[in-house]
């Protein structure tokens, strides 16, 4: 379970994220909506230790993350919004080093087998990651993450620049890890891609959390008219 | 220690498939070798001109020998045969010029230090060697000035600029191509992921360094079992300066800057250690202490060879004597022995002075001792071509045996001159014997 | 439209912190050398002047004795120390200083600091060349690398292009707006240079304005150059990285290795002959003639007759002029002409040794402007020669004044030890005065590092027009 306790990050007088409570549990997927600037990211790397908090807590199945920064990892996959690889390491290479920083170094037909799950074509397996397209590699991201086998996921926006092709084959593995009981954190702008594959929506704004909302109780067009009115109110804010 | 092991694993990959780093090395080896090859080739041409003086003394003494037997009832040999035999005669055309040569170190190849500023011989007579002893080997300046282009200077030049061009992407490449976020996502230290990938890079250094100086033993023709002490002892000072150098660049990369800055901070570092301040320390020393005059040193010893010609003879036998009672025979005319006594005081008074030129030397020498921790380049090298014996302390031993030689001829020559002798074939033999020597 | 281009990127370097902080730091190294420079040249010129003063009156105070000995006791020349050492201290710490003028030898110009120095002398000294030849150049590297490739990456090049500026323009502002970065930090340590010429200087050197000021030219050509190659770089290439790595990689291969592979090959491709070779050929063809077949013995035999015929007698004892300073004066002249052969091809064989660099400067600017540099500060090979030439003429014309004074005024019968002159003979003879030689002498032997550096920017600059419109925008 990922869980923000009144979580705060400030910037010399601004505060990038204010007050943040947040749950996370298993089998969830919590998508965060926001303009640029909001929090998204903040929170995230919150999560990920890559920065510290002013104020508050940021809690990994209840351990803090500040406090145990490196155990916390090892509950945590992460695929950042452009994900970039060692390009003179081949695809199953990478996977191999990353999968073996946080423990065993897997075995080649493991590897072959997340790989293939995440839908990478087999072609691609042994050619190295300079050749490889975006989503390409944000399917090796996807691999790299199962094969850590980590209860928890944080993505920051990782479908942005995606084809719809290769978005919408990002959204069923994404379904499949949330099946399979991943809490799943997501920073994104996609609005439809939120409320498909989201089972929560959070909108941010000026480093709050404005509305938080069951995905399930909220159409498209009440989600689109919901964002468009929370960021209005920015402006004049 | 798994996870270090790892990292240090995929790095390996990431080395070796690295285009420009392949390049880098190459062109390092290929100036290592070319290092080796050029040393060889100047001491090479060395052994050659010592050889060639060696030969042509040999065959100077030998044809002088050939005198000793000649007939001496014919008066026309009268003069050839005392050249022969007479020890203020003695050579073939003038005084026997006798050539003692540098003993290079087997190693002198690598680091050929300050070899080139000085002669590897030095002829000489058995008169004033203070007279003798200015000369130097043909040189051109430009040449001098420009150094040599040896496994030392690979070493000491080259070799940390490798160093920063291995390191400074260590961090920078992870931060700039944007694997670090992933990176420390991963229950890992960044520490470690930064050790994991500068250890292969210590051990890439280590291992060209070894290999290249294995290498200069092995075209330098000097058998590692015979010289293993002088081997490790290499590897020691090359080892440590690698590694004061890795060590730099570990805090450039410790400072977590990008490549630009990174890179310039390595290369402003080679600039400052191994241009720079040994630059400043020589400017400031020649501007501050300069070299101790020469003149005084000079117009003295020309002095009391002018005393010496222009004084009556008694004022050279009566020091002359005070010095060598054995030699005192009470005879205070003879032009001879004036003739030689005269060079024993020119030389005296000439080592005297040196003495106190050498002091005033080493005293400003020492002011460059004192701050050569400054230069870690220059200090290395200098300890390189110390144990090479081709620093300017070797050549002042050398100095020192051209000295004792000299010494070492005069016991032979000066009692027969005093005593008005001949040599004896006994006698002949020994000079047969310091010329092979 | 070029002058705001000129003031954009004089605007982005000077707020660079990096720039700055590398700009101080090369103001204080020049600054250093220079003031500390100058003082040391001004101590070592006044000890040699000293010295020289001191050893003419020492042979002044000789003493009255023979001509003969006159010349045995000999006299000594101290090289001065070239007033623009200081800027460029080139050769001299590897020629010697001090040469002993004596009968029958020519002895070397001898004392080297670097003999008496400690491995540390090889690492050079920090002249005001030094920071111009090796450390400006690199600042321009730092300075131009990106300013083309950084507008790429940014996009901004895109914009500035649909402007409507000819990339010519651009090109040109680029290369003037940095070169006036490059002059920023030169012209303040031109002046102060400039303003420690004192009197000793002039009195030295009188043609020192005139070296001093092609100095100054030289070295904003050769900025010039750099900061051209730079753009052009920059401009071509494919990133910041690449052309930093490029400009760097050229910087030390030029800078730092070629110098010294240059120097070192040609020493093998016209190999120096050893000093036992040169003085036993000398010694040789002494003995035996130039041609071999003209042994000393003989020409004496033949001198002796022609001397006999010229005064009608029959035997030495009847001449009227004193036999043994005429053959003496002959062998000197013999030997000189035996030494100045073999001495020839020594210097020639440097010459053709140091030619060789001088070509490869039309590869590599910086041998170009070092060898110039050294030339105008007077502390090049050619200048040594010039000493060494100097010394050793003065020698011959005192040699042969007591020579000449011995044949006329020792008559035939008197001892050695009973013909002797005195102080004022001894004062006949002007002290040693080296003159330093003029620019024009100077620039007539360097034409080929002239033309070397002409070529370079001549072809920079025809590249940076013709190939302007190639720069790629994206």
């Amino acid at each position: 379970m990922l869980e923000a306790r009144a979580l705060s990050k400030k910037y010399d007088e601004k505060y990038a994220l204010n007050n943040l409570d947040l749950k996370v549990s298993a089998g969830e997927v919590y998508c965060l909506l926001g303009a640029n600037g909001a929090g998204k990211t903040t929170t995230i790397n919150l999560f990920l230790d890559f920065i510290s908090p002013t104020s508050g807590e940021a809690l990994v199945n209840g351990v803090n993350v500040a406090d145990e920064p490196v155990a916390t990892k090892r509950a945590l996959a992460y695929i950042p919004e452009n994900l970039v690889l060692y390009p003179n390491l081949t695809g199953v290479e990478n996977l191999q080093f990353f999968a073996g920083l946080g423990g065993e170094k897997p075995a080649k037909p493991e590897v072959v087998q997340l790989l293939t799950e995440a839908g990478l074509q087999k072609e691609a397996f042994d050619r190295r990651v300079a050749k490889y397209s975006k989503g390409m590699r944000q399917k090796v991201g996807i691999a790299i993450a199962k094969a850590k086998n980590a209860e928890h996921l944080l993505l920051d926006e990782p479908t942005s620049g995606l084809d719809p092709q290769a978005s919408n084959e990002f959204a069923q593995l994404l379904a499949t890890l949330r099946e399979n009981g991943v809490a799943i954190l997501m920073a994104t702008h996609d609005l439809f891609r939120a409320r498909e594959s989201g089972t929560h929506i959070g909108i941010m704004r000026a480093g709050e959390l404005v509305h938080s909302i069951k995905s399930e109780d909220i159409s498209l067009n009440e989600l689109e008219k919901l964002y468009l009115d929370t960021m209005k109110s920015t402006v004049y804010a | 220690m798994k996870t270090l092991f790892h990292v240090l694993q995929f790095e390996w990959k990431t080395l070796k498939r690295s285009r420009s780093l392949g390049v880098l090395l190459w062109v390092f080896l290929g100036a290592g070798v070319y290092g080796i090859y050029f040393g060889k080739f100047e001491i090479d041409e060395q052994r050659i001109r010592i050889a060639e003086v060696e030969e042509f003394e040999k065959q100077q003494f030998d044809s002088l020998m050939l005198r000793t037997k000649l007939d001496t009832t014919i008066s026309a040999n009268t003069q050839k045969y005392n050249s022969a035999t007479m020890p203020s005669r003695f050579g073939l055309k003038g005084p026997f010029v006798y050539y003692v040569s540098k003993d290079l170190h087997p190693l002198a190849g690598l680091c050929l230090g300050q070899i080139d500023l000085f002669p590897a011989y030095y002829g000489f007579h058995i008169q004033a060697l203070a007279k003798q002893l200015g000369t130097n080997e043909l040189a051109n300046p430009m040449k001098l000035l420009a150094g040599n282009f040896d496994l030392s200077y690979v070493i000491v030049f080259l070799l940390p600029l490798v160093i920063v061009a291995l390191f400074y992407t260590v961090y920078a490449s992870e931060k700039e191509s944007g694997t670090l976020s992933l990176l420390r996502s991963e229950p890992i230290a960044l520490g470690m992921v930064l050790l994991g990938k500068g250890l292969p890079r210590v051990l890439v250094i280590l291992g060209l360094v070894t290999f290249l100086l294995a290498l200069g033993f092995v075209i330098h023709g000097v058998s590692l079992a015979d010289h293993f002490g002088l081997f490790f002892r290499w590897l020691w000072i090359i080892y440590g300066y690698s590694l004061l150098w890795i060590l730099f660049m570990g805090i450039v990369v410790w400072l977590r800057q990008g490549s630009a800055l990174s890179a310039i901070l390595g290369l402003g570092g080679w600039l400052i250690f191994t241009v720079i301040a040994p630059a400043l320390l020589n400017l400031f020393v020649s501007a501050q202490e300069p070299l101790p005059n020469r003149a005084e040193m000079i117009h003295a010893v020309r002095n009391l060879n002018d005393k010496n010609w222009n004084t009556p003879k008694s004022f050279v036998f009566d020091r002359f004597y005070a010095d060598h009672p054995a030699l005192n025979q009470g005879d205070t005319s003879d032009f001879i022995k004036w003739y030689y006594a005269s060079f024993t005081l020119l030389d005296k008074e000439a080592n005297r002075l040196k003495g106190t030129f050498e002091a005033q030397v080493k005293q400003r020498n020492e002011l460059l001792e004192k701050w050569k921790w400054l230069a870690p380049a220059a200090w290395v090298h200098e300890k390189l071509s110390r144990t090479c014996g081709t620093d300017r302390r070797g050549h002042m031993a050398f100095l020192q045996e051209v000295h004792a030689f000299h010494e070492d001829l005069k016991s032979l020559y000066y009692p027969k001159i005093f005593n008005e002798q001949r040599f004896t074939m006994e006698d002949l033999k020994k000079l047969e014997e310091r010329i092979t020597l | 439209m070029l002058k705001l281009i000129i003031k954009k990127e004089c605007l982005t370097a000077l707020r660079d912190v990096r720039l700055q902080v590398s700009a101080v730091i090369l103001l204080i190294l020049m600054t250093t050398a220079v003031l500390v420079g100058k003082e040391g040249q001004k101590l070592i010129q006044e000890e040699r002047e000293e010295a020289q003063a001191a050893m003419y009156d020492q042979w002044l105070d000789q003493g009255n004795k023979h001509p003969h000995s006159a010349a045995h006791f000999g006299q000594f020349a101290f090289k001065p120390k070239p007033v623009l050492s200081f800027l460029d201290v080139g050769l001299d710490t590897y020629t010697g200083v001090s040469i002993f003028l004596e009968a029958h030898k020519q002895n070397e110009v001898l004392f080297s600091g670097a003999q008496d120095s400690n491995g540390m002398s090889r690492f050079g000294e920090l002249t005001v060349a030094l920071v111009f030849q090796v450390f400006l150049p690199l600042l321009i590297v730092f300075l131009a690398f990106n300013v083309f490739t950084k507008e790429r990456e940014d996009g901004t090049l895109k914009l500035v292009h649909a402007q409507g500026l000819p990339m010519r323009k651009l090109l040109m502002g680029k290369v003037w707006g940095t070169y006036l970065m490059v002059l920023l930090i030169y012209l303040p340590i031109v002046l102060l240079a400039y303003l420690m010429l004192d009197q000793q200087s002039a009195n030295l050197d009188p043609g020192i304005t005139t070296k001093f000021i092609a100095l100054v030219v030289l070295y904003a050509v050769y900025f010039l150059v750099f900061v051209l190659f730079c753009v052009l770089v920059s401009s071509f290439a494919k990133s910041s990285g690449f052309s930093l790595l490029t400009l760097l990689g050229l910087w030390i291969v030029s800078c730092v290795i070629l110098p010294k592979a240059t120097t070192n090959l040609a020493d093998k491709v016209y190999p120096t002959p050893s000093q036992f070779e040169f003085r036993k050929t000398i010694k040789d063809k002494v003995k035996n003639g130039i041609d071999g077949h003209n042994p000393s013995d003989v020409r004496l035999a033949a001198l002796k007759q022609q001397v006999l015929d010229e005064y009608g007698a029959s035997t030495i004892e009847e001449l009227p002029v004193n036999w043994s300073g005429i053959a003496m004066q002959a062998g000197e002249e013999y030997t000189d002409q035996v030494y100045d052969q073999e001495f020839s091809r020594i210097e020639e064989i440097f010459k053709r040794q140091n030619k060789l660099s001088e070509w490869v400067a039309f590869v590599n600017p910086y041998l170009a402007a070092r060898h110039l540099s050294m030339a105008l500060a007077g502390t090049d090979f050619h200048h040594h020669v010039a000493f060494a030439r100097a010394a050793e003429n003065y020698r011959r014309f005192f040699v042969k004044k007591m020579n000449k004074d011995m044949e006329l005024n020792h008559k035939p019968g008197v001892a050695y030890s009973d013909y002797n002159v005195g102080r004022e003979f001894w004062g006949s003879i002007a002290p040693f005065d080296y003159q330093l030689p003029s620019t024009a002498t100077i620039l007539s032997v360097q034409w080929r590092n002239i033309a070397a550096l002409v070529f370079w920017l001549v072809i920079l600059l025809s590249i940076a027009y013709t190939y302007a419109r190639k720069i790629p925008k994206l």
